[in-house]
């Protein structure tokens, strides 16, 4: 018997996944930058990820979440994808990772 | 699926506004190399008249514009009111100013002065409403938006005040010495509109792009009412009191706003996330530490002694503020908002996949230009109070190649946007 999920390593693969995805600005993946808050998949219901952006008017926020849905669904494409946007907890650069935060020392 | 969440203004308005002002500072700093005998004569002649108009208005004040109309929807998180009305703004602003100019180098001060003027503040009228609508329509109101919007009040008076000094030289009705006048609507418009509007857009931009967690954002209401007040009483004194103990102390209210303006950038600059800061961050944060300069140059202006004294240091003071802190600061921002505005409109389908913003320009030519300006800054500033000519030649020719390779920047970012070539 194994100790993760069919849907845990999926989550798990999602969460690969959005690791290519940037944050043009700040220069470092989403994952990192904190901005992932959670990602469920459900064989009956698909797949759900809940973000957040770095501000709720973000100009890149549209070209994040087109790439999110993009790296995810390259990944599952027969599977639905539901992003859902959230504002709580606000983001702050608390959030980033100390992986982040070593790439962000490096560029 | 996900719903589009922020819509940003069209990036074609916004980036003429960029170039338009770049071409504009290497105008100014081509002019500054060739005039150096205005710089060491009296502030009030027609040369450096329409030197200053072109720093203030053709480079500090369209570039202003330009970022307004990206980064007010962002920072108040609510779209633009009118697109319609940034290009008529800058209809009425890129021929005005051009005009304008040259009517104060030539100081043809009877229609084509007025005609020119009226142009410049019908321009200026239009952007105030954009900037007011937009400002009402947000419910995220904040002590940023409170400075935006002052900034803009303070900028209607400034235009207002410079069409009856334009009036004034032809018809003279003013009661007191046109000098006078020219004071207060100089600090109008450096005091009122470019600090206020600087502070008010850094408080966002700087924490943002340095990744500050928890900036003291109580120190923004301090430095509001300090700049506002010291300013108000100016203006009154100047108008109607001309008491120097009051000039002192609105001098030192408005130090006080700057002082605890500074110390909030401080605080965001020693908790950043992000330790390695490119050239254009570096440029914004020297800025702020340049504002020493024109604080301190201001002290011996109020000192009152002969004016024959204190002429170096008034054009020392002019110099310090647009080469220096206005100019610094705006060299540093434009590669930070730019090569974005650029990377945003290129990267509608997802076409640029793994070029970032940064990647659109060269840090390396940004770097020496960012090193050139302060060359050039920090030699002009002593040839001018010693009125040495040799230095003088040789800082503001720093500032010209300095401009040039600021401007081959801007060429090759805006060779993407027009080539839709990543």
């Amino acid at each position: 018997m194994s100790l993760i999920s069919d849907e845990n390593k999926k989550e798990l693969e999602i969460y690969d996944a959005l690791k290519s995805v940037m944050d043009p600005e700040v220069g470092i993946n989403i994952i990192d930058m904190g901005l992932i808050y959670k990602i469920k998949y459900d064989q009956a219901e698909g797949i759900y990820i809940e973000m957040t952006l770095s501000s709720k008017a973000c100009p890149m926020g549209n070209i994040i979440l087109g790439d999110v849905e993009k790296a995810t669904q390259t990944l599952f494409p027969e599977t639905k994808v539901n992003i859902k946007l959230v504002w709580e907890p606000e983001w702050n650069p608390g959030f980033i990772t100390a992986a982040g935060k070593k790439a962000l020392n490096r560029l | 699926m996900h719903a589009p969440v922020h819509q940003n203004t069209k990036p074609g308005i916004v980036v003429s506004y960029y170039v338009f002002a770049s071409l504009a500072f290497l105008a100014g700093s081509l002019i500054t190399l060739v005039s150096s005998e205005v710089f060491f004569g009296h502030y009030f002649q027609p040369r450096l008249l329409a030197l200053t108009h072109l720093l203030a208005l053709g480079w500090g004040t369209m570039m202003i514009f330009g970022a307004l109309f990206q980064f007010l929807p962002v920072l108040l998180e609510t779209p633009l009111y009118s697109e319609r009305l940034a290009k008529l703004t800058f209809g009425f602003m890129a021929t005005g100013i051009p005009g304008l100019i040259y009517a104060f180098w030539e100081f043809s001060i009877g229609w084509p002065l007025q005609l020119f003027s009226v142009l410049v503040i019908t321009g200026t009228v239009l952007f105030s409403i954009n900037i007011f609508k937009t400002v009402r329509g947000t419910s995220a109101h904040n002590i940023a938006a409170d400075f935006i919007s002052t900034s803009v009040a303070w900028l209607l008076l400034t235009v207002g005040a410079g069409i009856v000094l334009a009036l004034n030289l032809s018809y003279l009705f003013l009661p007191a010495d046109h000098l006078l006048y020219l004071k207060l609507h100089a600090h109008l418009g450096i005091v009122g509109w470019f600090l206020l509007l600087i502070i008010g857009v850094s408080s966002r931009l700087i924490p943002m792009f340095l990744l500050s967690p928890d900036p003291p954002k109580a120190l923004l209401n301090w430095a509001y009412y300090l700049i506002n007040v010291g300013l108000c009483g100016f203006i009154a004194n100047g108008l109607m009191v001309r008491s120097s103990i009051l000039a002192i102390v609105c001098f030192l209210s408005i130090t006080g706003g700057l002082v605890v303006y500074i110390t909030y950038i401080i605080s965001c600059y020693k908790h950043r996330v992000r330790k390695n800061l490119d050239a254009g961050m570096r440029g914004s944060v020297l800025a702020f530490l340049i504002l020493a300069l024109p604080i301190a140059l201001c002290i011996v202006l109020l000192w009152e002694a002969e004016e024959k004294f204190l002429l170096p240091f008034y054009i020392a003071y002019g110099v310090s503020i647009f080469f220096g802190f206005i100019s610094t600061l705006i060299l540093g921002q434009v590669y930070k908002t730019l090569p974005f505005i650029v990377w945003l409109s290129l990267n509608k389908n997802g076409n640029l996949q793994k070029k970032l913003p940064r990647d659109l320009y060269s840090e390396t030519l940004a770097k020496f230009q960012i090193l050139f300006h302060l060359a050039g800054f920090v030699i002009l500033l002593p040839a001018l109070l010693l009125k040495t000519e040799t230095f003088f030649i040789l800082g503001s020719a720093c500032i010209v190649i300095s401009a040039v390779i600021f401007n081959m920047n801007v060429v090759k970012i805006m060779y993407h946007f027009l080539s839709k070539k990543p």
